[in-house]
């Protein structure tokens, strides 16, 4: 009986370790947000109860426990504040949890284990919008499952014994359960009922908030965006010419000689028609929490939907406070290089400091002739691009004047300071004009059918109003794809990146910004479909279901094939091919007639007959007994066929 | 819940992952109590008052999934079986006692089991049912000595079969395997050749029980006692025969003989 050898399992011992597993990941699942002094106590708790546990079996009275737990809840409510509630209650929940192993544990303390530690998922799911919380649910899941099903099998006999092999299936079967159970909950998640307005929202803690174009920008301050990394807006739409991507945002009208504002403006007229040429381009923006509430999307934008949302004159869009929360909005650009505005308050764009330079006046006066407003325009936009001005992020001319200091002495600089001088430069040509902060470029991904934008392409250029055509666009700043990361060769670490920011895009678009109107548009789309029943396929979809239907017959074919091979081709007929090929390679080959006996004896050097024979008597003891070949056969008869 | 009201979608998500999971395990513990069937051995030979083992083997046909913590309880007695692998099968033995002879048939069987959590327990009745006889208990008694002495004021008869006990009834040659006993050393000096004594097997002489001329009062008891004696009796290879009411069993000394008569006796209603 080979039961017999097999080591018999405590279900109790392993029920301990999956409990102890669970605990330690729930922590880790939540330890990056709480107080380290917690995540200290957490640890020394956890593992003094995992001393107790296994060395001298010793366990903290109940009552003890239970006041304990207490006092931490009454420490909880002392010290409740309301900004931080959530990260209050995870970390008197831990400390509740950390005690909770120190004492001794029936089938209910498993249970209130388990409840605790999906508590804690749930803070951590209040705590972050990572798409590690994902992984650490699948996790917690499996986990759960596994350990309900090992304390059913405690609680029904808390000296339970079964042998290693049959614990291992135990354990493996029940995770059937949460296998099943995810597409399930992807099912489930999509049908849950949502409301429209939360009523609890406060316990959503905002997202941090990226630093971004202020209503004040200051020459340099874009810079710092620049410095930033980070991605803050993906924007689902076709593949375009890089030379249309232009992400407007702000638009900065009132200079004072070092910074730029944006005044007040009107709200445009609702259903204006933007006056523009050129192809609509569909987008499905993500943005990031930033501290503005100025919402990006590709230039030139006909209409953004989004809740709250307003449009101004200056075809920039506002929402009534800064984003604090990602957004998901729908918005249709037109993309070109022009939009007509009538009635032009020309004043405004005309605006200049005091105390402008005469250099600059002088600089100005040289380059334009004031005739032809778009000669105009172009003459002073080569200046700037005829190779004496360079691009550079450091060391940028802040001053009291960094116009002239950029004009005539650095002679360097970003985006800001040429969008600025240029801007200065064509009013006093007498062009009204302003400034755009945006947005340019982004890496676009294939896998994920989207732009990545991040903060260091943040950009400034400017808008010439031109009679007769309208604002147009100009960017005076040289050309730097590089720094935008356009046409630059991607290498692995990109790849990887692209791969983690596709999951992170889908996470966000699927799970984090899922809400009732998208519930709503699934029901509205599934209802459509129920109406007409007869589906209409292009012949391309046709060909694909063709296809997919064609392949999947012929895996379930080769499935059965290969199950009729296996079972005639057994292990036996393996091994003994193999025994062939190894005598093949000495010049001996297995005549159809000769037995295997018979096949040995022909072979002439001694060794490798005495090999031979070895493997040919037990193969045939085994062979002709009619027995089937256990794991230590095979080991061994594999081993004597290495030495052939 | 706070998943409706706070709209955090990873609330959401643990709502509905833990709503899928009671819902698959509702599932999976149904699944458990389907494709079972049971087997129950029941020994040929059942006594009352006596505890004997029932050898019962459930059987899972499911061709994917194990059975998990199966209990089943036949006549308010539960057996446990921890874990089937799928398409096999697994025996375990349940003691039990019947204090009454005559005719049993089990038929509550039912099997209930709390997989995969301890939240509820299910229960599904297997429609199966199993009839057997519980013979009477055996009781010893003096009843045995009576019929001896009758047997032994008969004498024994010997039989033309040939056994190991008296007569010599012949004288063959030897062959391989014969006790060294049965050797005739006489006939072997004179012929030369190893020669065995086939001897006569004793045939005891009948001994016929009638069941209303046994003199104890109690019918249970004259009963146990009748079929502790039968059975003892054949167990010496003393042939017994048996009057009970209008049925005459002829005296022998076969396993069904024995049988037969004690069937008769478990199912015995008095007058």
């Amino acid at each position: 009986m080979k039961a017999i050898d097999l080591k018999v399992i405590k279900i109790i011992h392993v029920l301990k370790f999956l409990t102890y597993v669970v605990g330690f990941i729930s922590f880790l699942s939540i330890a990056k947000y709480i107080n380290p002094l917690f995540s200290g106590a957490f640890l020394f708790i956890f593992l003094v109860s995992l001393y107790f546990e296994y060395k001298n079996r010793f366990y903290v009275d109940r009552w003890i426990v239970n006041i304990f737990s207490l006092l931490v809840v009454g420490f909880t409510i002392y010290r409740i504040k309301t900004d931080e509630l959530v990260i209050q209650l995870v970390e008197a929940l831990l400390f509740i949890f950390a005690v909770k192993f120190l004492e001794e544990k029936k089938t209910r303390d498993y249970m209130q284990i388990y409840t605790l530690s999906i508590f804690l998922l749930a803070g951590l799911g209040l705590m972050s919008l990572d798409v590690t919380f994902s992984i650490y649910l699948i996790i917690t899941v499996m986990m759960l499952s596994t350990s309900f099903v090992l304390l059913t099998f405690y609680s029904q006999d808390p000296d339970m014994e079964l042998n290693q092999k049959i614990l291992l299936k135990v354990l493996l079967k029940s995770l059937y359960i949460p296998c099943a159970a995810i597409p399930l909950t992807v099912v489930m998640f999509i049908i849950l009922p949502r409301t429209q307005y939360p009523i609890f929202d406060f316990l959503n803690r905002p997202d941090k908030a990226k630093t971004g174009f202020t209503e004040r920008v200051r020459l340099g301050a874009i810079a710092n965006i620049q410095e930033d990394a980070s991605i803050i807006m993906r924007v689902h739409m076709d593949r375009i010419n890089d030379e249309a991507l232009y992400w407007r945002g702000i638009v900065l009208d009132y200079f004072d000689g070092t910074s730029w504002k944006s005044s007040k403006k009107q709200y445009a007229i609702q259903n204006k028609p933007l006056i523009a040429q050129g192809s609509a381009v569909k987008q499905v923006i993500y943005l990031e929490p930033y501290e503005n509430r100025y919402i990006f999307a590709l230039d030139k934008p006909a209409f953004i939907t989004l809740k709250g949302i307003k449009s101004l004159q200056d075809l920039t869009y506002v929402m009534p406070s800064s984003i604090e929360k990602r957004l998901r909005y729908e918005a249709v650009s037109i993309i070109s290089d022009v939009f007509f505005e009538k009635d032009l308050d020309k004043a405004t764009y005309l605006q200049l400091p005091e105390g402008i330079s005469d250099e600059i006046k002088k600089l100005t006066k040289s380059l334009t002739r004031g005739d032809d407003t778009l000669k105009d325009i172009y003459a002073v936009y080569n200046f700037f691009n005829n190779g004496s001005f360079r691009y550079s992020l450091k060391n940028l001319p802040i001053s009291k004047s960094p116009i002239d200091d950029f004009l005539f002495k650095a002679r360097y600089g970003n985006c800001e300071y040429f969008a600025s001088a240029f801007a200065v430069m064509l009013r006093l040509a007498g062009i009204p004009s302003r400034l755009v902060g945006g947005y340019r470029g982004g890496y676009y991904n294939d896998m994920g059918k989207y732009y990545l934008v991040p903060q260091k392409n943040a950009h400034v250029w400017v808008e010439a109003f031109v009679e007769d055509k309208g604002w147009m666009r100009f960017d005076p700043t040289p050309a730097y794809y590089e720094t935008f990361g356009l046409g630059k060769k991607r290498d692995i670490m990109m790849q990887i990146r692209l791969i983690m920011d596709t999951i992170n895009f889908y996470w966000n678009a699927f799970v984090i910004n899922y809400n009732l109107d998208r519930q709503l548009s699934i029901v509205f789309a599934i209802t459509k479909n129920i109406k007409r029943p007869q589906l209409k396929f292009n012949t391309k979809t046709l060909w694909f279901m063709k296809l997919v239907m064609f392949s999947i017959c012929i895996v379930f074919f080769a499935f059965f094939i290969l199950k009729i091979i296996l079972k005639t081709k057994n292990r036996e007929m393996y091994l003994l091919l193999q025994f062939y090929k190894r005598l093949n390679k000495y010049g001996y080959t297995k005549k159809p007639s000769q037995g295997l006996e018979e096949f040995v004896c022909s072979i002439k050097e001694d060794n490798i007959r005495t090999k031979a024979w070895e493997f040919v008597r037990h193969f045939e003891g085994i062979y002709y007994m009619d027995k089937r070949l256990d794991k230590l056969d095979i080991k061994r008869l594999k081993e004597v066929l290495r030495k052939i | 819940m706070s998943a409706i009201n706070t709209g955090n979608n990873l609330i959401y998500l643990i709502v509905a992952a833990l709503l899928s999971f009671m819902g698959i395990s509702g599932f999976f513990g149904k699944n458990n109590l389907s494709g079972i069937d049971i087997e129950i051995n029941i020994p040929q030979e059942i006594y009352a008052k006596r505890e004997f083992p029932l050898k019962i083997t459930l059987i899972n046909k499911k061709r994917i999934l194990p059975v998990f913590l199966m209990k089943v309880n036949i006549n308010g007695k539960d057996v446990f079986f921890p874990f089937i692998d799928p398409k096999s099968s697994e025996t375990r033995y349940l003691h039990v006692f019947f204090p009454k002879r005559g005719q049993y048939v089990i038929k509550d069987i039912y099997i209930y089991s709390v997989f995969p959590f301890n939240f509820f327990t299910r229960y599904r009745s297997l429609d199966k049912h199993f009839e057997f006889i519980v013979f009477p208990a055996l009781k010893e008694c003096s009843l045995i000595s009576l019929y001896e002495k009758d047997r032994r004021l008969k004498g024994d008869r010997s039989s033309d079969s040939v056994g190991y006990d008296t007569d010599i009834v012949s004288i063959r040659e030897y062959v391989y395997r014969d006790p060294l006993k049965y050797i005739n050393w006489k006939a072997t000096a004179k012929t030369g050749k190893l020669k065995t004594k086939e001897l006569s097997s004793l045939i005891y002489r009948p001994i016929f029980i009638d069941f209303n001329e046994v003199l104890i009062r109690d019918t249970e008891e004259k009963i146990s006692s009748i079929a502790y004696t039968i059975v003892k009796l054949i167990k010496s290879n003393m042939p017994v025969g048996m009057r009970i009411k209008d049925k005459v069993f002829l005296p022998d000394v076969s396993q069904t003989h024995r049988i037969n008569i004690l069937k008769e006796l478990a199912l015995y209603e008095g007058n």
